[in-house]
């Protein structure tokens, strides 16, 4: 196996990935692809955003032995036998080349993690050394990545003792320790207080426009992905429902317009499709329409071919949040 | 003049690929386990019989070489000379086991003979009586925390996000097992093994292979005992059921295999005991298999087959559970 010599172009492809636990589709069918430099993962909670992420890590939707046996007679007997995509991280394959991702990528994950009895110094030179640095670089970069977490006074207590908040951030130092190319971050401001969640949130900024380290950040919290990246995967039940640029997800807003229709409004709405433009009801009469490229001239016009009364047009102004709750309430539809 | 940067730097070394990529948790773990009382306490406990084995030969060397030296009485009479002379804690140990075995010519034996039989006699007690119990309390005080507390804590996704497979860490936590099982039962057998050696005239050259059995039979104890442990340890998020449980399966076992063995006059059910069956074995391993008794003192002769099935039975089984628990972890 040869080790990459340079920074892949593409940090994540992932093709038609599904994964299920029993019966349940976690992930059903998603298809990305991220080359940035920051990338927020949205969604509600079970859309499938942490199973990704252990995806990635080579942690889960690998085949088991059996399935491998069954695919193989399958194939071998011509019966149709079930894809279930594939991904790439950093251009190495994730069930194959598992072991190799993780040497290069960092996690922190969205649960209290620690080792009992373990004091932080050591816990974070135990995942350098479990990464594969040698033990006396492994020591001294521990200690340079717990100062930089700010914990540097803390650094020979045991982790248990703790709080919430140091917590998160002895996590970011054990993922930072062996300096990886790739960071997947689950819910890495939960349990921080105000003061401690910009400064984390500065962080992360500052390693992926600065550090040159890519950085996935899983997230309920609108504003900490707002905050720092560039794109955003959008997902709901296991979907991905949209993959966009922030600030073009923003821009939605010089798109997006209040309409009010008297007269048939399913033609409209027909009229509305077929013109290329995404539509959700606010209340009764109210509906919301995102012209996409095609500008308001296509309500206008959907309105003149169905024959109905066009009552009040109005701009939306749409925050980051309300752009991504539309996308929701869409993948819903 | 530069200014050295505080913020994050990258690291510009190389990573090193070692075969065994769980030592980092062994070494951790075992430094974490060391900062317990209670373990220096059980490790104080295995080195006390030791060197209760160790004075005796020792000093009843010593008393009987003072003996033959003052009045030579028995060379007079007849008796065997100084250099033919067994320690008679020796002549003690071959004159029952060969009574066990039974071996009428008992003064026909060899020198090299009565020291290879009354060795494999002296370290199968050793192992099996003292060191036994240590090993029952060194197991679960190591071994029951080792995947419960992780699972309690969610070290597993720290572990498995880590380079390292399940089979790893796996084999990591079971070292940690081995090592404390071999620092309470190899070391102090070699510790009796050098003290014999170096106060019975020739006894190295005749009991010399005696040493690789007993790492074998530690090795095997610790390998089995260690998994089964793991299996345990990987049932719940608390070290203690893990205790209890051990404790109940060792000492229920025991009991009912004795009680059902005499009752039906079977001593095929003495292999119910889960510690019977390494009785036997490392009974095989030392001498054939009649060293393991039941409690008349008659040997049980059966296929070593048993054992083997049971304990693979209970390995399989153990394995079987720690893969669910971690398989779980990793799907959270």
């Amino acid at each position: 196996m040869t080790e990459p010599t340079e920074k892949p172009a593409t940090a994540i492809v992932a093709r038609d990935l599904s994964v299920s636990y029993g019966n349940l589709k976690a992930l059903d069918r998603v298809s990305f692809s991220f080359s940035g430099s920051s990338l927020g993962l949205l969604g509600p909670n079970g859309a499938g955003k942490s199973t990704l992420i252990k995806t990635l890590l080579g942690l889960v939707g690998t085949e088991s032995a059996e399935t491998r046996l069954l695919r193989r007679i399958k194939s071998r007997f011509g019966f149709p036998s079930a894809e279930i995509g594939e991904a790439r991280v950093l251009g190495r394959d994730c069930r194959r080349e598992a072991i190799e991702i993780r040497r290069r990528v960092g996690y922190v994950p969205e649960r209290d993690c620690h080792i009992p009895g373990m004091i932080a110094v050591d816990y974070v030179t135990l995942g350098g050394e479990l990464a594969g640095m040698p033990r006396e670089a492994a020591i001294e970069r521990a200690h340079e990545m717990i100062r930089f977490c700010g914990l540097g006074e803390a650094r020979y207590r045991p982790v248990d003792g703790y709080s919430a908040g140091m917590r998160q951030r002895i996590k970011l130092a054990q993922a930072l320790v062996h300096d990886p190319d790739l960071i997947f971050l689950d819910e890495p401001t939960n349990g921080l207080d105000p003061e401690g969640r910009v400064i984390l949130l500065d962080v992360l900024r500052e390693l992926h426009r600065k550090k040159g380290i890519r950085i996935i950040l899983s997230s309920h919290l609108l504003r900490d992905v707002e905050y720092v990246c560039d794109e955003v995967v959008i997902m709901r039940a296991g979907r991905v429902v949209r993959h966009e640029n922030i600030e073009e997800l923003k821009a939605m807003s010089d798109r997006s317009w209040h309409v009010r229709v008297r007269g048939d409004q399913e033609a409209f709405l027909k009229g509305l499709e077929q013109a290329g433009c995404r539509h959700e009801r606010v209340d009764k009469d109210l509906l919301a329409v995102d012209t996409a490229e095609v500008g308001s001239d296509a309500i206008v016009a959907a309105a003149v071919a169905a024959g109905v009364q066009l009552r009040h047009l109005q701009k939306r102004e749409l925050s980051f949040e309300d752009a991504i709750m539309s996308t929701l309430r869409q993948g819903d539809g | 003049m530069a200014v050295f940067d505080q913020g994050y730097q990258r690291w510009k070394g190389e990573f090193e690929r070692p075969r065994l990529r769980w030592l980092p948790m062994v070494r951790y773990q075992i430094a974490l386990t060391l900062k317990r009382r209670l373990i220096w306490l059980i490790l104080f406990l295995a080195i006390v019989p030791s060197l209760g084995f160790c004075g005796v030969i020792y000093f009843s060397t010593e008393l009987a070489d003072e003996f033959v030296r003052v009045p030579d009485i028995e060379a007079v009479l007849g008796g065997p000379s100084p250099e033919d002379r067994l320690n008679p804690l020796i002549e003690q140990a071959v004159s029952e086991i060969s009574r066990q075995r039974g071996i009428d010519e008992v003064d026909q034996l060899s020198r090299a003979d009565k020291y290879w039989i009354a060795t494999c006699y002296a370290f199968y007690f050793f192992l099996m009586v003292p060191q036994s119990f240590v090993v029952l309390l060194v197991t679960s005080a190591v071994g029951a925390g080792l995947i419960a507390q992780d699972v309690r804590s969610n070290a597993l996704e720290i572990y498995l996000t880590k380079p390292i497979t399940a089979l790893d860490y796996i084999l990591g936590k079971l070292a940690v097992i081995v090592f404390f099982i071999l620092l309470t039962t190899f070391l102090p057998s070699m510790l009796v093994f050098s003290t014999a050696a170096m106060t019975l005239q020739g006894y190295f050259d005749v009991a010399w292979p005696i040493v690789p059995r007993l790492l074998g039979a530690c090795l095997f104890a610790s390998l089995v005992n260690g998994i089964f442990m793991l299996g345990l340890s990987s049932l719940a998020k608390s070290s203690r059921y893990a205790t209890v449980i051990w404790f109940a399966l060792c000492m229920v076992s025991a009991l009912a295999s004795f009680v059902l063995a005499g009752v039906t006059e079977n001593a095929h059910w003495l292999f119910l005991g889960y510690r019977n069956n390494f009785s036997f074995l490392i009974g095989e391993m030392f001498g054939g298999g009649l060293m393991f008794t039941i409690p008349r003192g008659e040997p049980v002769v059966a296929s070593p087959m048993i054992p083997i099935a049971i304990l693979g039975a209970i390995v399989l089984l153990s394995v079987v559970i720690m893969r669910k628990t971690i398989r779980s972890a990793e799907n959270r």
